[in-house]
């Protein structure tokens, strides 16, 4: 029988000096001295922060506003718009409208054809339909995917020195915009990127990738740091993209505002210590794996290797958990247990989390504007009865998040107009316009080879690798990019193009892409000179530009209000204001130019370039 | 608007033109916003009074230069040469398991020059010669025997991938003094090949607008500056115009977008951009003095020369922060072979950098400018291959000259052999501290709030301090 007696940290390191162990565990014949660990017990106040309190079902309220449009998301909406006295905006023009969630569910612009069709179906249902054609479309999932790759700091190179490929990794992309195609149940997602490697079905392991896709060194001499950096840093990504908690800090010390101890961080940890063996130099690690010889949790004081602490079991962190779910917590097979309380109805956490991530998706802006904190500090909802709603509503509606998008781009609060009306709320806190947003990098690359009708739509497979400026490809090492030889790949969807991790792609860098460092919940939205000049001179602009006059030039037999006209339509989705008509006609026909000696084709090129460049095509309303 | 047919065709008239109506408003905007146009900065961390320099030039000798053999004699390894570690140095982590190779003696002979008698080797007769405007601080420490770790810290403050550069920083943390050039500008080795690649001076998770700039000589300074063939300036003008009109259509039905504001406005700066960059780089406008005096005159010192001249154009037009990278993908990483690695190297860039300090004075740039001498880390005492070093973060040198600092002084000191940093230690932190310092930012207030958090170059704790030794 083995007795095991624990230690305050002082008293047991004196111990273990004194008999000379070098585990801070002595064993005598029959005795094991541990050093306890020392942290605040989670008291009530820690755990009445709202993000940690169960989900309330709340139901919609009663709304003053009729009418067929109404949703439940307007009912809450309206109930805080009414409280600061304001009005919801009239809804969006139809084309507008159609443009925002092409957008928004495919990426990519919505086609004449789909513009007239729509704006001459006046049907009631006409909305709807379109929503579950383009719910539907392959289109989906490959615009969908990338929010997740961003959080999954996902790269297909280690970063670093070498910057090596992971030839693998475009099967984990792949497998992520099948799944948001397939509208896999979110608990089955995350499951899979968890656990996937236990299924029995090897083709299943790919998805545990999201647990490794972050940068990693394998060249480093000591691989047992190299493997705490490692375990360390998926503990960090668990916590900030599953549940919204920041946790990183507490590897070093307990968290300063939330109720988060050092050694809360080392159980979660400890849920994945035994999935990662024992590194090998230059090897790299693809897919979790469990080790026959299980790891022991320790907590490491100040994050460091050499000053390993008291030993710990695998457990989530404690401020969410009951003391039933600590008691009962499988820690023999911690992934699984830690699934099974992840997914459960116990757990506030995870569903409001990622409810609030696809609002921001189709809004460009959370309900709690910190999406990967929910901790003390960040800030709460703006609509906490709908945020519970809409996590209620995910897990009644089996986890489905296609089900969700579709609930919340069927609402009215989705379909008005953007323009604001009320001096009320600058910020527009409380959605009384649509919010305007912009175009990720991605999808004005996709956009340009939409427009000029060169878009390969081809679905899935390895990554491609369009031409680089030269002056870029001198900067890497001999190798690491090697432009894909059929050039029809060169036109593949942004979501292809291969990502690598110590050079992003120049266009979609310069819009503000993450770095793929560590996981990103909200991308910046800067403006610059440097993305004007990769608009104005980039060949891709040009070359779209080029296309797209040689379709106008084809298409409209000579006619230049005919051009100007499909090219707006192209453009932004829309027909020129009577003084866009006229300005552009002057400028077609020679008038307004000082190159009036130039022939029209060139004199439509440089209306194409200027339609691209115009704010318009950046920007959604 | 221009009635038609009287449209501008020089760039003065398109500025006009393309700016009307909105100048104020999107100024405002612009403040507000931190988009990338010169803005004052009025945050907490910053105290003009306290700025000893405006800008810094950073010349990065990028591989790791050996302290042992350029900036810090020790005769005791010279002695030893050809001997194991003694043992009272005690285990030593390195990268390439040289622990047990015997130690390797200076290359050159050191010497003591100018009046303050600072110590510097024959490699670099020219920086020598300014050796009484030199501040070596002779303890700087690291914590990765790795370059790229080492290449991060030494720029973003953490081994780990994907934080702030420090120029990032200064970019965000005081604005551009040109509102025509960015704030943080990086020219590469022309060869390519940083160990760690572009992070090194990326933005991290400050915006975009922070990251470091690349520009190279030539043509082409920066990555699509000129409209690309088949297109011409003409037609690019007459673009521009278009979607300006196009622009201010769209912003008047939107009443007053900020970001939309910003981005005509990013336009306009874009098109000065084409303008004011071909002008920075060229470097026809210099005499034959200066050409010479950088050694743009020699093959051997013209790259780096020239480089180091761009590093003085930019900060001569407010750029604020300008790294000048010396070494491809091997650079200084001597492990063969010191000797000839570092000959090559520093024959490279001694010139050009006396001939930067040289210049700074003669123009009146040198008490407004910091500039700083160093690598990723230094280089072991025991030798690798017979002659050559392996890394040594754990103590080597780096130089700091200019505004605010002493010249002809040595701070602090490695043990005999040069192995560890052990009089006056200074970690990368304080350096990042002190350099923040100069600049009038207080290190601990420089944040941005991230995910929950207030982040700091620093990092998150209280125990970072300025080497104000070195500071007049």
């Amino acid at each position: 029988m083995m007795h095991r007696v624990f230690l305050p940290p002082l008293l047991a390191a004196m111990f273990v000096t004194l008999l000379r162990a070098n585990d801070r565990q002595v064993l005598t014949k029959d005795v094991v001295i541990e050093e306890t660990v020392i942290e605040d017990e989670i008291t009530e106040f820690d755990r009445d922060h709202w993000s940690f309190q169960p989900i309330v079902p709340h139901h919609p309220p009663t709304s003053t506003l009729g009418g067929v449009d109404r949703t439940p998301i307007d009912a809450f909406v309206q109930v805080q718009l009414a409280k600061k006295g304001l009005q919801p905006s009239k809804p969006a023009a139809r084309n507008v409208l159609l443009r925002r969630l092409t957008y928004d569910l495919i990426g990519l612009p919505p086609t004449l054809e789909d513009l007239s069709s729509f704006e001459q179906d006046s049907s009631p249902r006409a909305y709807q339909r379109v929503v579950d054609w383009l719910l539907a479309s392959p289109a989906y999932g490959e615009r969908q995917a990338q929010d997740w790759l961003d959080l999954a700091r996902f790269a297909e190179t280690d970063g670093f020195e070498h910057d090596r490929v992971r030839p693998d990794a475009w099967k984990y992309r792949q497998w992520v915009v099948d799944a948001i195609n397939d509208d896999m149940p979110y608990d089955h997602f995350v499951r899979a990127q968890l656990t996937g490697d236990q299924t029995g079905r090897p083709q299943d392991a790919i998805a545990t990738m999201f647990c490794l896709a972050g940068p990693d060194m394998p060249d480093l001499n000591e691989q047992d740091l190299r493997r705490h950096d490692k375990l360390n840093e998926i503990t960090s990504t668990i916590g900030s993209s599953l549940l919204g908690l920041q946790m990183q800090c507490a590897q070093c010390h307990d968290h300063k505002y939330d109720p988060i101890s050092q050694a809360d961080f080392y159980r979660l940890r400890g849920v994945f210590e035994s999935s990662i063996g024992e590194l090998q130099r230059d090897k790299p690690i693809a897919t979790l794996v469990d080790f026959a010889e299980p790891f022991t949790p320790h907590v490491y004081y100040r994050g460091e290797l050499g000053n390993r602490g008291p030993r710990v079991d695998a457990a989530p962190p404690r401020v969410v958990c009951d003391e039933r779910t600590l008691e009962t917590f499988d820690f023999r097979h911690p992934r699984q247990a830690f699934c099974d309380w992840l997914l459960s109805d116990v757990n506030p956490l995870v569903s409001r989390v990622i409810v609030n991530r696809v609002w921001q998706r189709h809004f460009g802006k959370g309900l709690c504007e910190n999406p990967s904190d929910f901790g003390v500090v960040a800030g709460g909802a703006t609509h906490p009865e709908l945020l519970d709603y809409l996590a209620t509503q995910l897990r009644h509606g089996k986890w489905s998040l296609k089900r969700l998008s579709r609930e919340i781009v069927m609402s009215a609060v989705y379909r008005q107009a953007s323009e604001p009306h009320s001096e009320i709320d600058p910020e527009n806190r409380w959605y009384s316009h649509f919010p305007r947003k912009r175009l990720e990098g991605e999808l004005i690359r996709d956009s340009l080879l939409f427009v000029g009708d060169r878009m390969n739509a081809e679905y899935g497979g390895p990554s491609v690798m369009p031409p680089l400026p030269t002056e870029l490809k001198q900067s890497l090492l001999k190798g690491q990019w090697s432009e894909s030889v059929r050039q029809a790949d060169h036109h593949r969807r942004s979501i292809y193009i291969f990502a690598r991790r110590n050079l992003r792609y120049p266009i979609f860098d310069v819009f503000d892409r993450p770095d793929a460092g560590s996981s990103c919940a909200v991308r910046g939205r800067s403006t610059t000179a440097l993305q004007s000049l990769q608009m104005l001179n980039g060949d891709i602009v040009v070359d779209a530009s080029v296309s797209l006059r040689d379709r106008l030039l084809r298409d409209c037999n000579n006619d230049q209000a005919k051009m100007i006209d499909t090219l707006f339509l192209f453009a932004f989705s829309r027909h020129p204001s009577s003084s866009e008509l006229i300005r552009m006609k002057k400028f077609l026909n020679g008038e307004a130019s000082a190159v009036t000696q130039s022939p029209l084709p060139m004199r439509l090129l440089t209306l194409c370039v200027a339609a691209l460049n115009a704010n318009e095509f950046v920007y959604l309303d | 608007m221009n009635a038609p047919g009287q449209l501008s065709q020089t760039r003065r008239a398109f500025f006009s033109s393309a700016g009307s109506g909105f100048g104020a408003v999107a100024l405002a905007a612009m403040a507000s916003k931190g988009a990338s146009e010169a803005h004052e900065p009025t945050v907490d961390w910053f105290t003009p009074r306290r700025a000893r320099v405006k800008r810094v030039i950073w010349l990065f000798m990028h591989g790791g230069p050996s302290h042992v053999d350029l900036f810090d004699p020790k005769p005791d390894l010279r002695r030893l040469a050809g001997k194991p570690l003694p043992e009272s140095f005690g285990a030593i982590k390195t990268r390439r398991k040289v622990a047990t190779n015997p130690l390797l003696g200076p290359l050159k002979p050191f010497r003591r020059h100018g009046q303050s008698g600072i110590e510097i080797s024959d490699f670099l007769p020219e920086i020598s010669s300014h050796a009484d405007e030199l501040c070596v601080i002779r303890s700087m420490h690291g914590d990765s025997v790795n370059h790229p770790q080492s290449v991060y810290q030494m720029n973003t403050g953490s081994i780990l991938m994907g934080r702030p550069s420090v120029g990032s920083w200064v970019a965000y943390g005081l604005g551009s003094e040109n509102e025509n050039l960015p704030a943080f500008v990086v020219l590469p080795d022309p060869a390519g090949g940083l160990k760690g690649g572009p992070p090194a001076w990326g933005n991290g998770f400050l915006p975009a607008s922070y990251q470091g700039v690349t520009m190279r000589g030539g043509e082409n300074p920066i990555l699509h500056l000129q409209p690309p063939s088949g297109f011409t300036r003409q037609q690019q003008i007459e673009s521009l115009e278009l979607a300006q009109f196009l622009n201010r259509q769209h912003l008047e039905s939107r009443g007053g977008d900020d970001e939309l504001n910003a981005r005509i406005k990013a336009y306009e700066l874009a098109f000065r951009m084409q303008a004011s960059a071909p002008d920075l780089v060229d470097l026809t406008q210099e005499s034959a003095a200066t050409m010479q005096l950088y050694g743009i005159d020699r093959k051997e010192t013209r790259d780096y020369g020239q480089r180091c001249l761009l590093a003085r154009r930019m900060v001569e037009r407010g750029v604020r922060f300008v790294q000048v990278y010396s070494g491809d993908t091997n650079g200084w990483d001597a492990h063969s072979d010191v000797l000839t690695n570092h000959t090559e190297h520093c024959l490279a860039t001694d010139r050009p950098v006396g001939g930067l300090l040289t210049d700074l004075k003669q123009r009146g740039l040198w008490d407004d400018t910091l500039v700083i001498w160093g690598g990723e880390f230094g280089r072991m005492p025991m030798s690798e291959s017979g002659k050559g070093r392996d890394h040594n973060p754990w103590g080597y040198t780096i130089w700091l000259a200019g505004g605010g600092v002493q010249g002809g002084m040595a701070h602090g000191a490695t043990d005999a052999i040069g192995l560890r940093a052990s009089e006056n230690l200074v970690h990368i932190r304080n350096f990042h501290a002190t350099l923040l310092h100069l600049l009038g930012v207080d290190h601990e207030a420089l944040s941005f709030y991230h995910n929950g958090l207030d982040e700091r170059l620093i990092g998150p704790t209280d125990d970072v301090e300025i080497v104000r030794e070195i500071l007049t």
